[in-house]
C-alpha cells in the first residue's frame, strides 16, 4: 500500500483529490448506516416514549431532569426473575463455557489432522467440511428427542445450561478445528521434532510447545465461536427453560412484553449490544485475524 | 370437549353470583378478615411453616410475565408464599402469551421433559399436550380431601376444565370475549353505537372520516377473538360449537368486508395484539374485540364492552357470549413429589379466597368463590354482560383440533385480502384433522 | 514430522467426531427418517405414512413463497454481500486516513446479535410510533405503512445483508493487502491505475478468497433465521417467510414435526445442489485462468 501511494502525485493531483473525496464520501454514507442505529439506541434508551417518539436523535431531558435516567432499565426488571440482566448472566455463562469446550476439543482434533499421518484424514477432514452444512434447524426435531432422552437418564438435565452448550459445541466445533488445522500445519516443525528426540511425550508436546505456539489463531477463532454462540437465537429458544434463557431470546419476546414501550425496548437492545461492542473494542485485531485467516488462506 | 349449554351457562352463573354476593370462603375464620397483612399468615399452608422443613425448590411456570395483566399479582403471590414459607424457594418460569410463545414453551417443556412442578397453563385441547405427557396429578382426591378449600370452587368451572373426564387442571381465572368500545369517541363525535351491521358500517366509515382506527385488531399475533365471536354471531352456539359448520365462511366473509372497508388499522397485517389494545387505550381506536383479560389495561369510565352479534342474518340470540375457563392450575407429579408437597400446597394456597382475590382484582371472572375488591366498572361491565347472556359457550378455538385452528387465524389474512376464499381456507383446515 | 500412535488420533480426534455424530449426523438422518411420518405434537406414537409430506410439500403455496425468497435472500447475499464489502474494501485499500476507523465501525454489525438487529429494524419501520414514520412525519408527509405484503421481503433484506457486508469487507480488505506490491508497481507502469487496476489486478488476484468468501455466504444465506423472525416472523401474508422460518413454524407453532423434518429435508437438499453448483462453476473458473 505505502508503494502504491507514492505514486499517485505523477498522475495529476486534482483528478486524485476529485477521486479520493467521492471515495471518502462513499465509505462515510456506509459509516453513517453502521454508527447511526448504534446512536439511536444509545440515546433513546435514556428516554421516555414521548421523547422517542417526538425526536429521535435529540438527547435524553425528561429522565435526566427528574433524575431517573436509568427508568427504562428500571422498567426492564419486570420482566420477572427472567429479567435481562440475568439473560444477560445465562449468555455470558453458555457461550463462555461453548467456547472453552471447542477451543479444547477442537484443538485437540485439529493437531491430530495436521501432525498425524493416518488413512482417514482426508475423510475426516471431509466428514468435517460436509457438517457446516448442516444448519442448525434442519437437526432441532431430532435433537429435541435426543435431549429429552439424555434428560430422562440425567437429573436436572433438562432445560439446563447443556441443553444449549452441547449442541452448540457440536455445531460451531467443525469451523474452529479446519481454521487451527489450517493454521497448525503452518507452524514449523523443527520443535516439535526436537522435543519428540528429547523424548517428550504426545500430550506434553501438544500443550508446551503446540498449544502455545497456536495462541494467536485460538484468540482470534475463539473470539468468533463466541459471538456465534453469544448470537444464536433458535438453540436456545427451543431448548432452555426461561430462567435459563440469554438475552437473545429475552431480546425476540420484549416486542410482546412491553409493545409501546420503546425506551424499555432501546434499553433492552443497549443491554445486549454493549457487552459485544466493549469485546469488540478490546480485541478488534484479533476479530479481524481470525476471521479472515481461514478465508485468505483458502 | 363439547360441554352443553347448560353446563356452562350453570359455571357462570355459580361464579357470578358469587363473585356479586361478596361471600368471601374463608369469612368464617376471624383472622382473615385482616386484609392489611400480606403475609399469608392466616392461611393453612402458612402453620406448617411452623415445623423446621427440608428446604425444597421448584418451578412454577405462567404467562403471568412483562405487562401482563396479572404480572403484579402473581409475583406478590410468589413473593409471600416464600414469606411464610422460607423453606421453600420458587422459581418464576413465565413466558409472554403473545404470539403463542407460551403455548410453544409450554408444550416443549412437557414434550422434552423440562417440565416446571406447576403450571398455569391452558386447558381444553391447547392443554392435550400436557395431558398425554402422563405427568400430571389429578385434583379429584385432593378436593374431596379438603372440603374446607374445595368448597369455595364453583362446580360449573370445575367441569369446564375437565379433559377426558378428569380433574387435571384447577380453574381459576376465567374470561369472557366481547367487543370493548371508547364510548367517548362515540359520543364526542355523535356516532351510534352499533347494535346491527348497518350501525356497525356507519361507525366505520365515520371514525374513518375522523381519522380514528375503527376497529384494532392484530391479525398477527391474535384474531382468534375476531374469529370466534363473528362465528358465534353467524352460527349460533350451535354453528360455533360444530368445527368447519357451514356459518363459518360466511363469517369469515363478514370479516373481509370489514377489512374492505377499512375497519381495522393500516397495519392490521403486521401490528401486535399489545400495540391494539395500546391504540384503543390512546383513543386511537374505537373498538377492540378482545376477552376479560384486557380489561385491566383499558379500565376507565369512558370504555364499555358489549357482546359481537352483529352480523346480518346471524343465528346467535343477540345476548350470546363466549366465556369459560380455559386456563387452570397444573401440577406434575414429580414436581409435587420433588417438592415434598410444596407445589399442591402452592396451588392450594393461590387458590384460596383471600389470595385468589388479588388476582380477580385487576380482571377476569372468578372461578373461586371470594371478595373481588375495587372492582373497576369495566369489569362489572363485562360481568354484566356475562350475566345478562342467555347463551354462553366456550371458544371453539380451544376445543377443536389444534393445528386446524392454528392453520385458521394464521392464514385469515389470506381470506380478507382476496387471495383465498373462505371455503377454501376451511377446507385446507380441515384436511389436517386426523 | 509426521506422527503416527495409533492411541493419541484416537484420544484426541474421538470426542469431536463423537460429538459431530451424535448431534449433527445422527439426527440429520433422523429429520430423514421423520420426514415420513406423522410425527406430531410430540407424540411418542407416530406411523410412517410415505411420501405424503413432500407431497404437501409441493402442494404448500407457502412453500413455494419460502423458496422463492430464500432464493432471493441469496441472490441478494451474493451481490450485495460480496458486492458492497468488494467495493468497499478496495475504497478503505486506497486511503490512508481513517484505514483503521472505517475498518472498525464497518465491522459492528457483524458483533450485533441478529435478534438485537430484527428489533431495532422492528421499531425503525412501525407504523405508528417508528422511527422512519418519526423522520417522515418531520418533513409533513403522511405515515406510510413500511411493512406490507410487496415490501416486507425487501425491508428484511436490508438488515440481513448490512449486517454481513463488514464480515466480507474484512476478509477482502486483508486479503487485498497481502497482494504483493510490486505487482501493482509494474502495472501502474503500464500505465494501469484507478478502475482498471481493481478489475485487471485485484480481483484476479484475490478471486481464491472471493470464491472461498462466497462459499461462506451461500452457506450462511440459507440459515438466516433470528433477523426475519423477530422483525416480520414471515409475515405479512407469509411474504418474507423463509424456509428455515416456515420450518419453525410448522415443527413448533404447529406442532408438526413430520412435516417441518420434510421442510428441513428441503433446505438441505437445496444446500447440497448450491454447493456441488458452486464448486463445479469455481473449478471450471480456475481453469480459465
Amino acid at each position: 500500500m505505502e508503494n502504491k501511494n507514492k505514486l499517485i502525485p505523477v498522475r495529476g493531483i486534482y483528478k486524485i483529490k476529485g477521486s479520493k473525496l467521492i471515495t471518502y464520501i462513499v465509505l462515510s454514507l456506509w459509516a453513517i448506516t453502521t454508527i447511526a442505529p448504534l446512536v439511536w439506541i444509545f440515546i433513546n434508551a435514556f428516554k421516555n416514549n414521548d421523547e422517542i417518539i417526538g425526536s429521535a436523535f435529540s438527547l435524553p431531558k425528561a429522565y435526566l431532569d427528574s433524575g431517573t435516567i436509568f427508568q427504562n432499565f428500571e422498567t426492564l426488571k419486570r420482566f420477572s426473575e427472567n429479567n435481562i440482566f440475568r439473560g444477560f448472566k445465562n449468555s455470558l455463562i453458555m457461550s463462555g463455557s461453548t467456547l472453552l469446550l471447542i477451543l479444547i476439543l477442537g484443538s485437540m482434533a485439529a493437531f491430530v489432522l495436521a501432525r498425524f499421518k493416518f488413512r482417514f484424514t482426508k475423510a475426516v477432514k471431509a466428514y468435517l467440511v460436509a457438517s457446516m452444512l448442516i444448519p442448525q434447524f434442519a437437526v432441532i426435531v431430532p435433537n429435541f428427542v435426543i435431549m429429552k432422552n439424555i434428560g430422562d437418564i440425567f437429573e436436572g438435565f433438562q432445560g439446563s445450561y447443556l441443553t444449549v452448550i452441547i449442541p452448540q459445541v457440536a455445531g460451531l466445533m467443525n469451523f474452529a478445528i479446519l481454521m487451527l488445522t489450517s493454521f497448525m500445519s503452518g507452524l514449523p516443525k523443527e520443535l516439535e521434532e526436537a522435543a519428540l528426540i528429547d523424548g517428550c511425550s504426545i500430550p506434553g508436546i501438544f500443550t508446551r510447545i503446540t498449544i502455545p505456539l497456536t495462541i494467536p489463531a485460538l484468540v482470534s477463532v475463539g473470539i468468533m465461536e463466541f459471538l456465534w454462540s453469544y448470537n444464536d437465537l433458535l438453540t436456545p429458544l427451543v431448548y432452555l427453560s426461561k430462567r435459563n434463557m440469554p438475552v437473545t431470546v429475552l431480546i425476540s419476546q420484549v416486542q410482546s412484553l412491553y409493545s409501546t414501550d420503546y425506551g424499555a425496548m432501546m434499553a433492552a437492545i443497549f443491554i445486549t449490544v454493549l457487552p459485544v461492542l466493549i469485546l469488540y473494542f478490546i480485541s478488534q485485531e484479533y476479530v479481524i485475524k481470525g476471521m479472515t485467516a481461514g478465508a485468505v488462506k483458502g | 370437549m363439547k360441554r352443553s349449554f347448560r353446563t356452562v351457562a350453570a359455571m357462570v352463573a355459580a361464579s357470578m353470583t358469587v363473585s356479586l354476593l361478596a361471600a368471601c370462603g374463608a369469612a368464617q375464620k376471624p383472622a382473615a378478615t385482616s386484609e392489611v397483612s400480606t403475609a399469608p399468615s392466616t392461611t393453612a399452608v402458612a402453620s406448617e411453616s411452623t415445623k423446621p422443613a427440608e428446604k425444597v425448590k421448584f418451578r412454577a411456570s405462567s404467562f403471568f410475565t412483562g405487562g401482563d395483566t396479572w404480572t403484579a399479582a402473581w409475583q406478590e403471590a410468589i413473593k409471600d408464599f416464600v414469606a411464610a414459607n422460607p423453606n421453600v424457594e420458587i422459581v418464576d418460569d413465565s413466558t409472554p402469551a403473545a404470539s403463542d410463545a407460551f403455548k410453544t414453551k409450554i408444550n416443549t417443556d412437557f414434550a422434552s421433559g423440562n417440565e416446571p412442578a406447576v403450571a398455569y397453563a391452558f386447558t381444553g385441547e391447547i392443554g392435550k399436550p400436557l395431558v398425554t405427557s402422563g405427568k400430571l396429578i389429578t385434583w379429584e382426591d385432593e378436593l374431596s380431601k379438603d372440603t374446607e378449600w374445595s368448597k369455595n370452587f364453583g362446580q360449573g368451572a370445575l367441569d369446564y376444565v375437565k379433559f377426558d373426564g378428569k380433574q387435571y387442571a384447577l380453574p381459576y381465572i376465567g374470561f369472557w370475549e366481547g367487543m370493548y368500545y371508547n364510548k367517548d369517541l362515540f359520543d364526542a363525535n355523535n356516532i351510534k353505537v352499533p347494535t346491527n351491521w348497518d350501525e356497525l358500517l356507519a361507525a366505520v366509515d365515520a371514525f374513518n372520516k375522523l381519522k380514528i382506527t375503527p376497529i384494532a385488531c392484530s391479525f398477527a399475533e391474535e384474531p382468534h377473538y375476531l374469529i370466534e365471536t363473528f362465528i358465534l354471531s353467524m352460527g349460533g352456539k350451535e354453528g360455533h360449537d360444530k368445527p368447519f359448520d357451514a356459518s363459518w365462511a360466511p363469517a369469515l366473509d363478514k370479516i373481509k368486508e370489514l377489512y374492505e372497508k377499512n375497519a381495522f388499522s393500516k397495519d392490521a397485517l403486521t401490528i401486535k395484539q399489545t400495540a391494539c389494545q395500546q391504540l384503543m387505550k390512546d383513543k386511537k381506536a374505537a373498538m377492540f374485540i378482545s376477552g376479560s383479560w384486557s380489561a385491566a389495561a383499558l379500565e376507565g369510565d369512558n370504555t364499555s364492552v358489549m357482546p359481537v352479534n352483529l352480523l346480518p342474518g346471524g343465528k346467535a340470540e343477540p345476548s350470546s357470549t363466549i366465556s369459560g375457563f380455559s386456563t387452570g392450575w397444573y401440577v406434575t407429579d414429580k414436581g409435587n413429589n420433588d417438592s415434598n408437597g410444596e407445589a399442591v400446597k402452592f396451588v392450594k394456597w393461590v387458590t384460596s379466597p383471600e389470595r385468589a382475590g388479588k388476582f380477580f382484582k385487576v380482571g377476569g371472572v372468578p372461578a373461586i368463590n371470594c371478595q373481588v375488591e375495587g372492582a373497576t366498572p369495566l369489569f362489572n361491565a363485562g360481568i354484566q354482560m356475562l350475566n345478562s347472556a342467555k347463551v354462553v359457550t366456550g371458544p371453539v378455538g380451544d376445543t377443536m383440533n389444534q393445528q386446524a385452528f392454528t392453520h385458521i387465524w394464521k392464514n385469515l389474512p389470506y381470506v380478507i385480502t382476496g387471495k383465498k376464499t373462505s371455503p377454501q381456507l376451511l377446507e385446507e383446515a380441515q384436511k389436517l384433522v386426523k | 514430522m509426521v506422527l503416527k500412535s495409533k492411541k493419541y488420533i484416537f484420544i484426541f480426534l474421538f470426542p469431536a467426531i463423537l460429538l459431530i455424530t451424535i448431534f449433527l449426523y445422527y439426527p440429520l438422518g433422523k429429520t430423514v427418517q421423520y420426514s415420513f411420518t406423522d410425527y406430531s405434537e410430540w407424540s411418542p406414537v407416530f406411523n410412517y405414512i410415505g411420501w405424503e409430506n413432500f407431497h404437501r410439500l409441493f402442494t404448500d403455496s407457502i412453500i413455494g413463497k419460502s423458496l422463492i425468497n430464500t432464493l432471493i435472500l441469496l441472490v441478494g447475499c451474493v451481490v450485495v454481500e460480496v458486492g458492497v464489502a468488494l467495493i468497499l474494501a478496495v475504497l478503505v485499500d486506497s486511503i490512508k486516513r481513517g484505514f483503521r476507523f472505517f475498518r472498525m465501525v464497518f465491522f459492528f454489525p457483524v458483533v450485533i446479535s441478529g435478534s438485537a438487529i430484527g428489533l431495532m429494524f422492528y421499531l425503525a419501520f412501525q407504523y405508528d410510533y417508528g422511527l422512519m414514520n418519526n423522520i417522515i412525519a418531520v418533513f409533513g408527509m403522511e405515515k406510510i405503512n413500511w411493512i406490507t405484503e410487496n415490501s416486507a421481503m425487501y425491508l428484511v433484506l436490508i438488515p440481513v445483508l448490512w449486517q454481513y457486508v463488514g464480515f466480507y469487507f474484512v476478509i477482502f480488505l486483508t486479503a487485498i493487502a497481502n497482494v504483493p506490491a510490486d505487482i501493482y508497481e509494474s502495472a501502474e507502469l503500464d500505465g494501469i491505475t484507478g478502475f482498471k487496476k481493481t478489475i485487471y489486478i485485484t480481483i484476479p488476484m484475490i478471486q481464491e478468497v472471493i470464491v472461498t468468501s462466497l462459499g461462506l455466504v451461500i452457506a450462511g444465506s440459507l440459515k438466516v433465521f433470528d433477523i426475519v423472525f423477530v422483525m416480520t416472523n414471515g409475515g405479512p401474508l407469509d411474504a418474507s417467510q423463509l424456509l428455515s422460518t416456515y420450518q419453525y413454524q410448522q415443527a413448533f407453532v404447529y406442532n408438526n414435526q413430520g412435516y417441518g423434518s420434510a421442510i428441513s429435508v428441503l433446505i438441505i437438499t437445496l444446500g447440497l445442489i448450491i454447493y456441488i453448483v458452486t464448486n463445479k462453476l469455481a473449478q471450471q473458473k480456475e481453469g480459465l485462468y
